[in-house]
């Protein structure tokens, strides 16, 4: 199976090369990602016309670099590395970020969870919570462990996996929650989480349209107009900048509303 | 004629201008000249005869005639701006199949 990490990045220089070394260190995945794959995962890392030798550290990393020649925004970056990947025959495409904040473990656990629950596309959430045996197993030697949800998935305490500043937590991810389902009719127990695995089949069908940071949503909404099926998996965050403020969501609604009528 | 009335009049008229040399080298379409030029003279002739519009105000229910003569460009305004907005996307999109078909046709020179 032929995984690609799709890596979109602005101004990243002091980051994104640790994030490829991360993914990289993983060295092959365990069965059954290794089937018959020299590469192992493939890295692709959009440089988003930064100004900071962002591409050059990604090259450095060991990353496939494609260039923006002018920034165009998280969207329009995660739309040429899925074209990309699927130009290159991926089976798998993984959409990561590109500051660290994301743990490059979840990556083969996104990829058994496609293959092992059958469905076509794995978001990741923050506010789900692995199971302590899960969590127990997961270090050191956590690369291929099979997670389990908790059933009641503890909303807003997740705790052991991610330390979501406050404001965001109980104030801003509730609205963005809400504001998923107003324009997408689908109820996640997160909002506009970046990691997320598609199938090559998944990718095939989802075209991002918003180049910005409304893509989130463009996502979900296209999961529920075409049928995909698709499963929540918890995943770990660590919060080295805030993220998404207030003005941030009010330009993705700003930018849903515009798109209604292109 | 108060100076207000004179500073409308010959804003309308350097308006009128410039829709037209922009009709004439094709940049705005017959429809939007027709309407561009409707919307000039209306101002032109609620500059001359305020009256008129105090008239119409009230048959509409609002107070004064320049308050009508506001809550009409205000909508006009929003409108424009609704507009240009949608068409900016639009452009931001084109823009960005460029750049995409170039990242991509660079990597295929590789």
């Amino acid at each position: 199976m032929r995984v690609f990490v799709v890596i979109p990045a602005y101004n990243e220089a002091s980051r994104v090369g640790d994030t490829v070394r991360a993914i990289f260190a993983l060295g092959q995945f365990s069965p059954p990602l290794q089937v018959g794959d020299q590469e192992g995962v493939r890295v692709v890392v959009i440089d988003d016309g930064s100004e900071d030798g962002t591409a050059d550290a990604a090259q450095f990393a060991g990353a496939t670099v494609l260039r923006h020649a002018v920034n165009r925004g998280q969207g329009a970056s995660l739309q040429t590395g899925t074209a990309w990947a699927l130009e290159q025959g991926a089976d798998c495409i993984v959409h990561f970020d590109a500051d660290g904040q994301f743990d490059a473990a979840d990556i083969p656990r996104a990829v058994r969870h496609l293959n092992e629950r059958g469905v076509d596309i794995v978001l990741g959430s923050r506010m789900l919570q692995l199971s302590s045996r899960a969590e127990a197993r997961r270090e050191p030697e956590s690369r291929d462990l099979t997670d389990e949800i908790s059933p009641l998935a503890s909303l807003g305490r997740n705790d052991a996996l991610c330390h979501i500043p406050a404001t965001k937590r109980y104030m801003l991810l509730p609205i963005a929650r809400l504001v998923n389902w107003a324009f997408t009719g689908v109820w996640l127990t997160d909002a506009h989480n970046g990691f997320r695995a598609f199938s090559r089949r998944a990718a095939e069908q989802i075209v991002i349209h918003h180049d910005r940071m409304a893509h989130n949503t463009d996502i979900v909404a296209q999961i529920r107009e075409r049928g995909i099926s698709f499963a929540e998996m918890p995943i770990r965050v660590r919060y080295n900048r805030y993220g998404q403020g207030l003005g941030g969501g009010v330009k993705i609604v700003a930018d849903l509303l515009v798109g209604w009528f292109l | 004629m108060h100076i207000i009335q004179i500073i409308l009049l010959l804003f309308v008229a350097f308006a009128i201008l410039k829709t037209v040399g922009r009709a004439v080298k094709r940049d705005v379409t017959r429809a939007q000249l027709v309407f561009w030029c409707l919307v000039w003279i209306a101002i032109a002739a609620a500059a001359i005869f305020p009256q008129w519009t105090v008239i119409l105000a009230n048959r509409l229910g609002v107070g004064r005639g320049s308050d009508l003569v506001l809550y009409a460009a205000v909508a006009l305004l929003l409108y424009i701006v609704f507009r240009l907005t949608v068409r900016i996307e639009r452009m931001d999109r084109a823009i960005t199949k460029v750049v995409r078909h170039d990242a991509l046709e660079r990597d295929d020179k590789k």
